[in-house]
């Protein structure tokens, strides 16, 4: 990444790379409210695919999928060739575990109840035991399990990454923490001991890198919408697979959009893939490579943003073919 | 001998009897809570009537005596009056910091269930184990003999018959009515709710002063009818199984009341088996009650419910989730503000 | 220059209402409130005596209090913490009776350290239930709490009048006590036990400076402010909580073997004597303060053996001091923050300016 204020206005770069970074094959997504079935999609590095509708038509959802936010309930998502799904606890056994020591004990009980070995209360009390180790046994598992599994989500950061939402203080940005705890709690390879003086330089730069009129003490709910949303922008690493973002430039002024822009596009040189939902037509077109247009929760075809005007983005919205 | 004299259909009025306060408090929280406000302070608030509804009645019930009118009927409306009162204020309380000071719901109520609760212990220090007025025993003439139904729900007195009403008078003030609606509306979504005009936190102080009301009234009906008196720590804990019983019933009046009576055959029955199983050791049956709350809340907060209904026939699906609904509502805990 | 005199001074306002409230209450009684408070005062701190015994009550309420500051910042509702100092004593108890009993020709020093490790990891434990039973079962940890307070107190009964009873019968009140050297030494002939505090003292600076300092305490943080933006930014909302509950569970563990074998010398019927509640009141007036939690459990340790002095002379109700604590809680949550209270709305304009992006050249180095 450069450090200058002025970025010069890039052309956008050819796309050389045929290496695909995200792949969805036959994906059905099903929420209460909708259902988005057969999603086949195919996103290359340093491609930009936008995605269009009104609200509410599944954009957010086929996003949420992609970063695992949401299981799908067919299909597959890969992610630089692999599926994404969450981490399995090594010790996902062990409640097994419990249940069979439970059981065993329980049929050794009847045993020795129905060989009249012992009697009617001794047996309610060994099995009273029995289940509070058994119990037991579950517990510490559920502790052990929990402490080494992973979230489809956090995978999915881990293996490169990132999802920006639109709810800047309910999703993105933790209200009552300053920019520097932000920058601490962003950084991927955080040691345990916190290096508040790194810190610290880290965010400065992000600051001035994207123009954040804010302080490292400040807040984050004491910066204006546009701020946060340059903050949230600035916190990504780099460099990243992948980055999806609901309306990422909602709240900021034409200036800042076109910034913003030009930092992706330093970002797809490196070969990140960006899509990303936006109601804004024009920043559709010229800035995707390709758009997909969702309407009443059907997906359309994928469109060469090259060979596509706003008219027919705007009649398939609406659900008419052209 | 009939079957109203078994010892069966005598434990089952016992049963109803003891229901009562439990009857009075959920649903009065359910009111709260629907309207968008957590009484945490329950365990607290109802040992505090339940002290000051006794003190009341019995120090009413001296001068009374003394002036020369004996009875119990004006000394118990008395108390059950304050205590109603009492109930109201605390519950208003924890509303106003809520609503005007934009405080922690639960925070406030926390610290009233301590601090009530030494307050009860303190101010009812002169009145520990005293005999005191009660509620009278009312048998309705015809309808108590019943068979089975007539002991259970009639022949009782005038405060346990009236937690029989409130809960009918609940759900049908929830359900059928425009105020009720209003009052879901709130709890639910209090934007949508202003924006159609309804005066948002008037109605929430309203209903919590009315719920509030109720649980005092729960409280009042331990210690002037089904554990008479006052001493230290009276009913200590009930508050709590209250506020499980509210999420037990998905704020929802009669399921509620389902819940309240689930945990008056829990006792019955913890008594019933500790008499005919003396060698078990006491702690079994005290802890049925705990581990009731802990499989209730469990059942209720958990996947399971869900996926139960997941098993049931399409057409069953719906109207089996309606029923078990669980949700709480959304507007619960939160400040509204009202620009 | 007025306000911020004001906002310095406001916190005394809540302590004077409290102050206020509680004099009234005892003029009601028709006892006289200076009495009452000098009572209190000498049963506090007044001779050296009742000074170790403060001190004595003190180091298990700041023991339960730092373990909670760690739930409180992921924004949880320990109210199990009670039951987990039961469930420490218990443990320890265990080691303190049956060990002893067990292994006569064991070194005499062994018993205590195994008696902490083992309090320590009995309070986790039963923490961990708590915890679990949220995370997995959707049961809010208030509940989860309460219940197994209960539970607790109810297997404490269990083992005093069943497998524990002393030799005279189980009466519920308690074991027969426990050898010497299986106890915390104490100070002199007080209860006090100046290992509890080196203990309680470390534990304090190792939560303060996790909190401050590391990144698990950052997470709780963001934890207990944000859940859902916490797990978009990679924070695990189950294990954290997890952790936590353990840690302070931990603590109350602790904070039950230092009681049942220091303040008492076997295990009674309320071992825990209200201190896990009074921890939570603690952490709340301290607003998660390391400092001030160290303070105020002092001032409150105080109130409470206090409290029993002013039963005697004044022959008000022992609950008194609760009903303190209670009031300086409910009044400082209400009306404590100057700024809250009497924050000014920004004005329109003065929300449009902030919208306003600075002009490239015009940013600072």
């Amino acid at each position: 990444m450069m450090f200058g204020e002025e970025i010069p206005r890039q052309p956008r770069p050819e796309l050389r790379s045929e290496k695909t970074v995200l792949e969805l094959k036959d994906v059905k997504i099903r929420t209460y409210r909708l259902t988005l079935e057969n999603i086949n999609l195919t996103v290359k590095e340093g491609e930009v695919l936008g995605l269009a509708g009104l609200e509410g038509s599944g954009q957010r959802l086929l996003l949420q999928a992609c970063a695992g936010l949401l299981p799908v309930a067919s299909g597959q998502v890969l992610l630089d060739g692999e599926p994404l799904k969450g981490k399995r606890s090594p010790f996902f056994w062990v409640p097994w575990l419990a249940a069979a020591v439970f059981v065993v004990r329980f049929i050794w009980l009847i045993v020795l109840l129905a060989s009249g070995q012992i009697n009617g209360l001794r047996f309610a009390g060994q099995t009273g035991v029995a289940i509070l180790l058994a119990g037991l046994i579950w517990l510490i598992g559920t502790v052990l399990i929990s402490w080494t599994s992973e979230d489809p989500y956090h995978v999915f950061k881990r293996r490169g990454g990132a999802y920006v939402p639109a709810g800047r203080l309910e999703e993105g940005l933790v209200s009552g923490l300053s920019l520097t705890e932000h920058m601490v709690l962003a950084e991927p390879k955080q040691e345990f001991v916190i290096d508040w003086a790194k810190a610290r330089k880290d965010i400065e730069e992000r600051i001035k890198h994207y123009n954040i009129k804010g302080r490292p003490d400040s807040r984050a709910e004491e910066l204006s919408g546009g701020n946060q949303q340059r903050l949230m922008l600035g916190l990504l690493d780099s460099p990243l697979r992948l980055i999806l973002l609901e309306h990422p430039t909602r709240g900021l002024d034409v200036t800042s959009a076109d910034r913003i822009w030009e930092l992706f596009q330093e970002r797809r040189r490196e070969g990140t893939a960006v899509i990303f939902m936006s109601a804004d037509l024009d920043e559709l077109l010229d800035r995707s490579d390709r758009i997909a247009v969702f309407s009443g929760g059907k997906m359309s075809r994928i469109l060469q943003t090259s060979e596509t005007s706003i008219d027919e983005i705007g009649h398939l919205i609406g659900g008419q073919e052209l | 001998m009939s079957v109203n004299d078994t010892e069966f259909v005598r434990i089952l009025a016992s049963i109803m009897a003891q229901s009562a306060p439990l009857l009075l408090a959920v649903t009065g929280e359910t009111i709260t809570e629907r309207a968008g406000v957590i009484n945490l302070s329950l365990d607290g608030s109802m040992m505090f009537s339940a002290m000051g509804g006794f003190v009341v009645a019995y120090v009413v019930g001296g001068r009374l005596t003394d002036a020369g009118i004996t009875g119990h009927f004006l000394p118990v409306m008395a108390g059950l009056a304050v205590a109603a009162l009492l109930g109201a204020l605390v519950a208003l309380l924890i509303a106003w910091g809520s609503i005007r000071l934009k405080r922690d719901q639960v925070a406030i109520g926390f610290v009233l269930t301590m601090l009530l609760t030494s307050m009860a212990n303190f101010l009812g220090q002169g009145f520990t184990r005293l005999p005191g007025p009660r509620v009278k025993h009312m048998p309705i003439p015809i309808l108590s003999d019943i068979p089975v139904l007539g002991p259970m729900l009639f022949r009782h007195d005038l405060l346990i018959y009236f937690s029989f009403l409130v809960v009918i008078a609940a759900w049908w003030w929830m359900y059928r009515t425009q105020p009720g609606l209003q009052m879901r509306g709130v709890g639910e979504r209090p934007e949508a709710a202003f924006v159609r005009g309804i005066t948002v936190n008037r109605v929430r102080y309203l209903y919590t002063a009315i719920g509030g009301a109720l649980v005092g009234l729960g409280g009042a009906a331990y210690s002037l009818d089904i554990k008479i008196g006052w001493s230290d720590n009276h009913i200590l804990g009930i508050g709590w199984i209250a506020l499980a019983i509210v999420i037990f019933g998905g704020w929802r009046p009669f399921r509620a009341a389902f819940g309240a009576i689930l945990y008056g055959i829990t006792r019955a029955l913890a008594q019933v088996l500790q008499t005919s199983f003396p060698a078990v050791p006491v702690v079994l049956f005290n802890s049925l009650q705990w581990l009731l709350m802990l499989g209730v809340l469990l059942l209720v907060g958990s996947d399971a419910i869900h996926r139960l209904i997941l098993l049931a026939p399409k057409w069953a699906q719906r109207p089996l989730g309606n029923l078990l609904r669980v949700a709480p509502p959304a507007g619960l805990g939160t400040a509204f503000i009202e620009e | 220059m007025r306000e911020r005199v004001l906002r310095t001074v406001w916190p005394a306002v809540p302590i004077i209402l409290a102050v206020a409230t509680t004099a009234l209450l005892v003029m009601v009684y028709q006892a006289d409130p200076v009495q009452t408070f000098s009572a209190l005062w000498e049963g506090a701190f007044g001779s050296p005596q009742s000074t170790f015994l403060t001190l004595a009550f003190w180091v298990p309420l700041l023991l339960a209090s730092i373990g909670l500051l760690m739930t409180f910042t992921a924004g949880l509702w320990n109210i199990g913490v009670e039951g987990q100092m039961i469930m420490g004593a218990i443990a320890a108890s265990w080691v303190a009776l049956k060990w002893t009993e067990a292994m006569p020709n064991a070194p005499h020093w062994i018993f205590l350290p195994c008696s902490i490790i083992l309090s320590m990891v009995a309070g986790a434990l039963w923490a961990a239930l708590a915890a679990v039973l949220k995370t997995r079962g959707g049961v809010h940890e208030i509940f989860g709490g309460v219940a197994l307070n209960n539970l607790a107190i109810i297997t404490t009964n269990y083992f005093i009048s069943g497998p524990w009873q002393p030799p005279e019968g189980g009466t519920f009140r308690g074991t027969e006590p426990f050898p010497e050297y299986s106890l915390f030494p104490l100070y002199g002939n007080t209860r006090f036990a100046p290992l509890s505090l080196v203990l309680a003292i470390i534990a304090l600076i190792a939560v303060a400076l996790a909190l401050r300092g590391t990144i698990w305490g950052l997470r709780l943080k963001a934890l207990g402010k944000n859940m859902r933006a916490s797990f978009m930014l990679g924070i695990s909302s189950e294990r954290e909580a997890i952790t936590s509950m353990m840690l302070c569970g931990a603590l109350a563990g602790l904070a039950g073997a230092v009681r049942v074998l220091s303040w008492f010398d076997s295990l009674r019927q309320s071992i825990s004597g209200g201190i896990g509640f009074l921890a939570i009141l603690i952490v709340l007036l301290a607003s998660l303060r390391p400092l001030l939690v160290v303070v105020i459990s002092l001032i409150f340790s105080g109130l409470l053996t206090g409290g029993s002095v002013v039963e005697l002379r004044t022959q008000l109700h022992s609950s008194l001091s609760g009903i303190i604590q209670g009031t300086l809680v409910l009044f400082m949550l209400l009306f404590g923050d100057y700024r809250q209270l009497f924050r000014k709305r920004k004005t329109p304009a003065e929300e449009v300016a902030e919208e306003q992006p600075v002009p490239v050249e015009a940013v600072e180095s």
